[in-house]
């Protein structure tokens, strides 16, 4: 054995990055002034949620429609937690004694994962959601026994409505209170009886065709199984600058193709709004922005601030990497929103997500292409007035000091000694400290260091003897917690668990020397 | 007792094999009683023992035998001898006729002798060549022969004994009625839990004839009573009752959850059309508990009633009045009573079928609840839509796959039970009427289906 005392490694933290974009909450109140965009043509008309006042225009919209239907209302929404837009619905049904038909979400087709929320941080099992989902199907027993006609899709996303083939909806917002009276949600009023009626027969196709699950009209709700046989879809068609465009799972995917040809077509300025951007950087989308952005084309990008989607902060990265100063990132904590706008020119507003894995060649959206500069400009500037709404900031690939900088929490600053479990390594404990960020989590009462993507610590702190203890490793996802700070002004010294003596006499195993500064950045 | 119900009354006759529908019914509960009788006489055959069989082949042989002969000649000594004989005489196998000593009692046996063919009383020695086995000194008196049953059991080797049981048997007592024995198994465990009697007064008038009933003929007792020859559930041959025995009248009871009930029995009159006018012709049913098969009661329905049932205006006649009351004259011809009806009596007399067929009028008479088989139709137009509205109702599942054809069915099949020709509600009227029932509204959402979701957008998908 060396005579030479062996130095624990010790480790500063504050220069680590984290990985991918990361929001911060502004700090500076910003303005909150709500406008009506006007799109000059009285066949379409821009609709959006008052937000600030909690007007819910696009739900009046809604129920003007559907009050003055004469017909039939087809109404396709995967959740139904709004009370008028369901009275609507039921008086509608009661009056045209039918003709209500209704694609949404029923029974097994209802799970927690799907339950659509806007808040970033919130955990799917909170009572919130649980009341939203007893609502959904409350409200479904009231269509139901008014004379509505339910039938569910499993993979259908989209929200639109069309009533008496007249008139359509297309629209970010499901129908819950949230979307209509507090998230950012827009869409578009089509009084285009040709575009209606292709929206109607998309609906038709749907509800006919590609149902799995349906309550017909009765004194309850009665959801049995349906097994229907599907014939050739005929892809929809538009008119004079205005096209409905779908993904309809492998049948069709004009959505797609929309959304690529509207960014090709930015020379200057492309406004898009998502709920969410995840793996861009593998997608044709992703490849139509990039072209953009080689072309010098400006993107204003508005999107959820979800910090603990790694994917999303990843693919922001990669977009901000790819033209640094062209592209400017808002994030605004319950936007919904979801539209491409090209140089004030073109618009696509649609139903889905900027995620590659979902809505592009697989489930059920919608979407509406206006090549006209009213229409555009009136997206765009709503897009625009979100963004000066934004609740978030952007920083890209930020150190934990530049986030502490930022107004992040500081958590244990000074000097501390990180006493490690037998069962861990040391070497490995050191080098995840010393390249990822370190942040202090609270998870059901317990202190947990999260070290990156790569660690995770169920911790106990002694602050008299300034000594964090590692538990335990923690491998469970980390819903439901809240950030205590980051590590951006502290020194650890990593202390692995005592050998063991041994009782058989034999020599103790030959420990690895330390470096010699026993400091690592 | 409980009201009847009319399922009731049906299952009833259809169990009971009838196949006509009625035009009337009359029923109710009757409750059973069980009686327990100490003694009943019985006629069990039993095996002739030898010595008598030898002792009744001597007097057929020699045609007239005394003591003294039988020991002669069978050699069973003086005692035996006079024993077996006066033994015989007793039991009427043999008979001494002007001996009066000897003359066959009229009592246990009597209806042997009664009603039995007339013996030979003045047969004659005949000649034999049998031998004497001795010369004994056994009496010579009584001169004995051979009687009728002592031939019978001579021919048959067996012999009829007398036998006294007790036995607990189930009646009703109007009509006074045998329908059954008490269970066996619970007699023998309920000894020590038999409840008191029912005391003289409240027993039924017609069990207080029960002793000169049992005593009648089995011919006279079984319209009397009931019972026949034997007592199903008893070896043996019932001979009577015997004179001056006791028994004992509880009613029959069950247990229902925690409650002791009396046991009914569900007496049903119907009255089945004939080919004469005004005469109804009657059957007598009986439903009895614990799953015993319905009897058919060969009983004159005068039994049950003072009044004429067997005129349909003198039946209508007693019956307690109701609105709704038929005539004579609305009678058809299956048997059914004809009645037009507005909307509210024809909702309560449409019956709940899915296809109009005739239903039941409740009716009362006296103690019994009836029921009159009524063929119903619409005295006006609004009855007959209200109708035709009430059986659409009835008709999801037809609705569902076509409701036009359905609404034409309905009507067609409605004014052919009627034998009328109303102008019914077209499809579009009823789809309209109909949306006020919510368990309706499947079919009628089905029904525009393809107008909402297939027309419009056929032309569009040829087009592409």
């Amino acid at each position: 054995m060396s005579e030479t005392a062996i130095k624990e490694p010790v480790i500063y933290l504050g220069e680590q990055r984290v990985k991918g974009v990361w929001f911060l909450p502004v700090t500076i109140e910003q303005p909150t002034i709500y406008r009506v965009h006007r799109t000059q043509r009285r066949d379409i008309v821009h609709v959006s949620t008052d937000d600030v006042t909690r007007t819910g225009h696009i739900r009046d919209a809604l129920i003007e429609q559907i009050t003055n239907a004469k017909h039939k209302v087809l109404f396709c929404s995967f959740l139904f937690a709004d009370d008028r837009i369901v009275r609507a619905l039921c008086e509608a049904a009661e009056r045209l004694h039918g003709g209500v038909y209704v694609l949404t979400v029923l029974d097994k087709h209802l799970r927690a994962e799907v339950l659509d929320e806007p808040d970033s941080d919130v955990d799917a099992n909170t009572a919130k959601l649980q009341e939203r989902a007893k609502r959904h199907d409350e409200h479904l027993a009231s269509l139901a026994c008014a004379g509505a006609w339910l039938r569910s899709v499993e993979d259908c996303h989209a929200k639109f409505c069309v009533v008496d083939d007249a008139c359509a909806i297309v629209t970010s917002a499901n129908a819950t209170q949230e979307a209509y009276e507090s998230n950012p949600e827009d869409g578009l009023l089509l009084l285009d009886k040709s575009v209606a009626h292709e929206f109607g027969r998309l609906f038709a196709y749907v509800w006919r065709y590609l149902a799995t699950l349906e309550s017909v009209p009765g004194v309850q709700l009665d959801v049995h199984s349906l097994d229907l046989c599907a014939p050739a879809w005929h892809i929809l068609s538009g008119v004079d600058g205005v096209h409905p465009v779908t993904t309809l799972r492998s049948d069709e995917a004009s959505l797609l193709a929309a959304a690529i040809e509207v960014i090709d077509r930015a020379q200057e300025h492309l406004a898009i709004a998502s709920y969410s951007f995840m793996g861009m950087e593998h997608h044709p989308i992703g490849d139509a922005l990039a072209r953009a952005i080689e072309r010098k084309v400006r993107i204003d990008l508005l999107v959820q601030p979800r910090n603990h989607i790694d994917e999303q902060r990843i693919s922001l990265a990669w977009l901000l990497d790819l033209g640094p100063g062209q592209v400017r990132l808002c994030g605004q904590r319950r936007t919904h929103t979801k539209s491409i706008v090209a140089d004030g020119q073109t618009v696509l507003l649609w139903t889905g997500n900027l995620e590659s894995r979902h809505g592009w060649d697989n489930g059920i959206e919608v979407g509406i292409v206006v090549e006209d500069a009213g229409v555009a400009s009136a997206v765009s500037a709503w897009t625009a007035d979100v963004m000066q709404r934004h609740t978030h900031v952007a920083l890209n690939s930020p150190s934990i000091r530049e986030l502490v900088a930022a107004g992040q929490p500081l958590a244990l600053p000074g000097e501390w000694t990180l006493s490690l479990s037998s069962s861990m390594q040391t070497s490995i404990v050191v080098d995840v400290l010393s390249h990822n960020p370190v942040e202090l989590l609270e998870v059901d009462g317990s202190q947990v260091l999260r070290c990156g993507n790569e660690l995770l610590f169920d911790i106990c702190v002694d602050e008299v003897n300034r000594r964090i203890d590692v538990v335990r490793t923690r491998k469970t996802n980390l819903m439901g917690c809240s950030s205590k700070g980051w590590l951006a002004e502290s020194v650890v010294r990593v202390v692995g668990a005592p050998v063991r003596p041994s009782t058989q006499g034999k020599l103790p195993r030959k420990q690895h020397p330390q470096h010699n500064s026993g400091k690592t950045r | 007792m409980s009201e009847p119900k009319l399922m009731d009354v049906a299952n009833l006759l259809n169990r009971a094999g009838s196949t006509v529908s009625p035009t009337a019914i009359l029923a109710r509960e009757i409750p059973i009683y069980e009686i327990e009788f100490s003694e009943l006489e019985f006629a069990e055959e039993t095996k002739l023992p030898s010595s008598d069989w030898a002792v009744l082949a001597l007097a057929r042989a020699l045609g007239q035998i005394s003591p003294n002969d039988v020991d002669a000649y069978l050699g069973l000594g003086e005692t035996v001898s006079d024993g077996l004989v006066h033994r015989l005489l007793g039991s009427s196998l043999l008979d001494a006729p002007g001996n009066e000593e000897t003359t066959p009692k009229l009592t246990g046996w009597g209806w042997l002798t009664r009603w039995a063919s007339e013996s030979d009383a003045h047969a004659n020695r005949k000649p034999t060549q049998a031998s004497k086995l001795n010369e004994s000194s056994a009496a010579a008196t009584p001169k004995c022969h051979l009687s009728v049953a002592g031939s019978q059991a001579l021919e048959r080797g067996v012999v009829m004994q007398r036998r006294v049981r007790s036995a607990r048997l189930l009646f009703i007592a109007e009509p006074l009625l045998f329908i059954g024995i008490a269970d066996e198994k619970k007699q023998t465990y309920a000894t020590y839990q038999r409840k008191r009697p029912l005391e003289p007064g409240d027993v039924p008038k017609s069990l207080h004839i029960l002793d000169a009933v049992l005593a009648l003929r089995p011919d006279e007792r079984l319209g009397a009573c009931g019972i026949e020859a034997n007592i199903q559930g008893i070896s043996g041959q019932f001979v009577e009752i015997v004179p001056g025995s006791q028994w004992e009248v509880r009613p029959s009871e069950q247990r229902i959850g925690k409650q002791t009930v009396q046991k009914t029995a569900l007496l049903a009159l119907a009255a089945l059309p004939t080919s004469r006018e005004n005469v109804l012709d009657w059957k007598i049913y009986l439903g009895l508990p614990d799953g015993k098969r319905p009897r058919v009661l060969a009983a004159d329905v005068s039994r049950f009633f003072h009044d004429d049932l067997g005129s349909i205006s003198s039946f209508l006649g007693t019956l307690e009045p109701c609105s709704m009351l038929p005539t004579q004259r609305d009678l058809r011809e299956d048997g059914a009573f004809d009645i037009r009806c507005d909307t509210d009596a024809l909702r309560m007399l449409m019956g709940e079928t899915a296809e109009p067929s005739d239903t039941s009028l409740p009716v009362k008479m006296g103690r019994w609840h009836g029921w009159l088989r009524i063929h119903a139709a619409p005295s006006n137009s609004e009855a007959g839509r209200e109708a035709f509205y009430a059986f659409l109702q009835r008709q999801d599942a037809k609705l569902r796959q076509d409701f036009d054809r359905t609404c034409a069915d309905v009507a067609n099949s409605l004014n052919a039970y009627w034998g009328l020709k109303l102008k019914l509600p077209s499809a579009d009227e009823a789809s309209i009427k109909l949306w006020e029932h919510a368990a309706l509204r499947a079919a009628l959402c089905r029904r525009r289906l393809h107008d909402d979701l297939v027309v419009p957008y056929e032309s569009a998908e040829v087009a592409q």
